[in-house]
């Protein structure tokens, strides 16, 4: 059954054909938020929260465009709302300032945390371009896909993608270089 | 569910590769226990659904609430406003006379009517002309 197909059921009043939605999406959501928030019980509750909110919102989406994209838009915008609003209080508190929620010092001195995942790379690039690069390395979006996510045009799609690439490379060959 | 469409093979651009993208990057397959949505989710919307009503339910009730509203305003009209009226019928004309003739109110069908004193050249002779309020 198709995406269009389950949307049309939900809308319908069929609120159980929302769990093929849930079941298709949850995963990779999940992968997306932890990429933009790096912490797994904050983007475990941005993914609750997001499904939620394409439910309630599932009578404005266009059955021409593609549930996945529109799904992760909605996905990214809340989990970038998030971090806006996470760097506005730890704006307030100062002292936070360098801190990530979640995540305990001797964590992020090894570069994992407590599940193994490793956010290393992931810490010193933009919100955008953390979205951009985990849309284009796990998903496989073009820039096009990227900025129809991101709800920008393709060129500032392009340019997210193209400086955290940058950003990653030189991390990567530091680290290299470190290890060497 | 993954597709490559970017081989990512600039290595020499100061660009990462998609095998570094991917390495950088969290995928779906290193998750493990991932929480399932679908109770809590379910729990939402049955609350939701139990506080708010639906929308047929919501424009039966506007729809309620308007015809009561316009029936009010009908009997207000209808009935009070007559009422109302009755109470302060207008005043008659008064016109200056030395008889000290006057008209205080005047009804016709227990309706407010206007009062009109004509005094003639003859003392002993005064005209009323009443009329209905239209």
């Amino acid at each position: 059954m198709t995406d269009s197909e389950l949307v049309r059921e939900c809308l319908e009043g069929r609120t159980d054909s929302f769990r093929g939605l849930m079941d298709r999406y949850h995963d990779p959501a999940i992968a997306i938020a932890i990429n933009i928030l790096m912490n797994r019980e904050d983007a475990e509750d941005a993914c609750q929260d997001a499904f939620l909110k394409a439910y309630r919102k599932l009578g404005t989406f266009d059955a021409g465009r593609s549930y996945k994209n529109w799904f992760y838009a909605l996905v990214s915008n809340h989990c970038l709302d998030l971090v806006r609003k996470r760097t506005r209080f730890k704006g307030f508190l100062g002292r936070f300032r360098h801190e990530v929620p979640g995540v305990s010092s001797a964590e992020r001195k090894a570069g994992r945390n407590a599940e193994g995942l490793d956010f290393r790379y992931l810490r010193p690039l933009a919100p955008k371009e953390r979205t951009a690069l985990s849309l284009w390395a796990q998903e496989g979006y073009s820039a096009a896909e990227i900025a129809a996510v991101l709800g920008c045009s393709p060129n500032t799609a392009a340019v997210h993608l193209h400086r955290a690439r940058v950003k990653l490379r030189k991390l990567m060959k530091e680290t290299n270089d470190a290890k060497n | 569910m993954r597709r490559t469409r970017h081989s990512g093979d600039e290595n020499d651009n100061g660009l990462a590769t998609l095998e570094e993208a991917r390495r950088a990057t969290i995928s779906s397959d290193q998750l493990k226990d991932v929480r399932d949505f679908w109770p809590g989710f379910a729990a939402a919307v049955r609350e939701e659904r139990g506080k708010r009503p639906g929308w047929p339910a919501a424009r039966r009730a506007w729809r309620l609430a308007l015809g009561t509203a316009g029936i009010l305003a009908v009997v207000g009209i209808v009935v009070l406003v007559p009422m109302l009226s009755r109470r302060h019928p207008l005043p008659a004309a008064r016109v200056e006379s030395q008889l000290a003739f006057r008209v205080d109110s005047v009804t016709i069908e227990e309706k407010p009517a206007q009062a009109f004193i004509f005094h003639t050249q003859d003392p002993d002779i005064s005209y009323v002309w009443v009329e209905r309020q239209l």
